[in-house]
């Protein structure tokens, strides 16, 4: 880690395509937060429950994830997102995310409620069907809670002073439900609907595809402890732990879930999941041929939230949904090499990968 | 022909072939949909149905193997108003996230804790080798172990 700590970018630094970082670069929090979990390196040798000998080692890995479209994506797809009050004193908020189990109901729920100061009870996320929302742009790029939560805590923002302004007008007083619903009985417009605006200072040159390819990055670090079945070559991954910056955690229950989710992913594309094509096709498509890993393939995770806030994110939050694919093969291909003395180049390993490599070093 | 069976506590008779995949009888003659389809060919544990109490595939068991036997699907596990204490954990501790693999670990989970399978000082690998045939792709399974662990707690301390 300590190449990566002399390595790593920093706030102050400009990256490949000349965008300067200006802030929320989580990069020694993160490596921080690693050191601190770390504890011992596993002794070197020593025998599995099978009585067999093992060889263990230790990988890291650090990373970086842009979160929202690339480039000017975002600009181009102008997202937008609208929240309304209704005669009951209800609110309902309008998005084109779909929640997949995600949990992007949960997240516009809370931002709406929090941005119009009212409880959960008052808000309903709308099913995003499209003659029933507005086009906030599709559900991905780690995109829905930085760029729609954003349109979302825009539009409650602007809504909840709009009432509050036509309340004042009409000498109407009382908690905002009670305020949303007189609106709607007056006959008053209660619909907010925003639009995306760049954050200041984000340009983008689609000719020389140079500037600021994403409005901010996650950081992430991983560490990986394996331990090596030498009669079997069995890979145990028996630690690891996963700090990742967020910016801010909207819902920590939820930020666990999607950092422990897209790590399960990648430690099962480390040792398990090769997508075998034959001719053009997938030849192992059913779960019995691509193997993915099961309660038992993988250690209790150790995640570490970290929170270096966006400036322009709600609350400070920026994405999540992609960024914990992306470093823990390459930690576990570092244990390896660190276990075995060889390196390997892609992934999945399976045992006969480790046969092979073990056999060409010698 | 005509299948008698015990559905969730109440005797039911279906008919239909012997043939039939004890999941198709439990979605589309019962119209219990809770109990999902994933792999359909008992790899992934989405559609697990307890048969006489014992987690089972109901994609791998046709509907003559369970005549005459009590089945219970998600739609089961709670009484009444009151969720399984495992239901209750998943909700509090969000053990879920698109929910297809949600009700087969939920029954699997119930049956193990109503068993007594899960306690002492290595509940938790005791949990990740019994829940083995339930795959997760959204959790990584970390949150459905902790409510899994908390549930078997709860149900020793005597609750429902």
């Amino acid at each position: 880690m300590a190449a990566r700590a002399r390595h790593a970018l920093r706030a102050g630094d400009t990256t490949a395509t000349g965008q300067l970082l200006e802030h929320s670069v989580g990069t020694d929090d993160i490596l921080a937060a690693i050191a601190r979990a770390a504890g011992p390196a596993p002794a070197r040798h020593g025998v599995n429950r099978h009585g067999a000998p093992v060889v263990r080692g230790r990988g890291h890995a650090f990373y970086f994830h842009g979160a929202g479209f690339t480039g000017s994506g975002e600009q181009r797809l102008a997202g937008r997102a609208t929240v309304a009050a209704h005669a009951d004193g209800t609110f309902s908020v309008h998005a084109s995310s779909t929640d997949m189990g995600q949990g992007a109901i949960t997240i516009f729920t809370q931002l709406a409620g929090t941005a119009l100061g009212v409880d959960a009870a008052h808000i309903r996320v709308v099913d995003p069907s499209t003659d029933a929302v507005p086009d906030s742009g599709p559900t991905v790029a780690s995109r829905t809670c930085m760029v729609v939560g954003g349109l979302v805590d825009r539009a409650g923002r602007a809504l909840a002073e709009r009432l509050r302004a036509w309340a004042t007008t009409a000498g109407v007083t009382g908690p905002l439900p009670a305020l949303a619903a007189a609106a709607v009985a007056a006959g008053v417009d209660a619909a907010e609907t925003v639009q995306y605006q760049p954050p200041p200072g984000i340009h983008w040159d689609d000719a020389t595809y140079t500037g600021q390819a994403y409005p901010c990055y996650g950081w992430a670090g991983c560490l990986v402890d394996v331990e090596v079945d030498l009669d079997t070559r069995e890979v145990t991954i028996a630690r690891c732990v996963h700090a990742v910056d967020v910016g801010k955690a909207i819902n920590p229950v939820i930020v666990a879930g999607q950092i422990e989710g897209g790590t399960v992913q990648a430690l099962g594309w480390a040792l398990l999941e090769r997508i075998v094509y034959k001719d053009g096709r997938v030849a192992n498509p059913t779960m019995t041929n691509c193997i993915v890993p099961t309660f038992a393939d993988v250690p209790d995770l150790e995640t570490i939230i970290v929170e270096c806030p966006y400036p322009h994110g709600p609350h400070g939050a920026k994405g999540v949904g992609e960024i914990p694919m992306d470093g823990p093969a390459a930690a576990v291909a570092n244990a390896l090499t660190d276990a075995l003395g060889v390196a390997f180049d892609q992934v999945p390993i399976h045992p006969e990968d480790i046969a092979a490599a073990l056999e060409v070093a010698s | 022909m005509n299948l008698d069976l015990t559905v969730n506590g109440q005797a039911r008779t279906v008919e239909a072939s012997p043939w039939r995949r004890l999941l198709d009888l439990v979605r589309e003659d019962l119209h219990l949909t809770g109990t999902k389809e994933g792999c359909g060919e008992g790899e992934c544990g989405a559609c697990t149905v307890l048969l006489d109490g014992v987690p089972v595939a109901s994609c791998l068991v046709v509907a003559g193997q369970a005549a005459g036997r009590t089945v219970t699907t998600v739609e089961g596990l709670a009484d009444g108003a009151i969720l399984h204490a495992v239901q209750r954990e998943l909700v509090a501790r969000g053990g879920a996230q698109c929910g297809i693999c949600t009700p087969g670990i939920a029954v699997c989970a119930a049956a193990i804790v109503d068993e007594g399978l899960v306690e002492g000082a290595d509940a938790r690998a005791r949990v990740r080798q019994l829940l083995a045939g339930n795959i997760c792709r959204c959790t990584g399974y970390q949150l459905i172990v902790d409510a899994v662990v908390a549930a078997a707690a709860a149900v020793q301390g005597g609750a429902p």
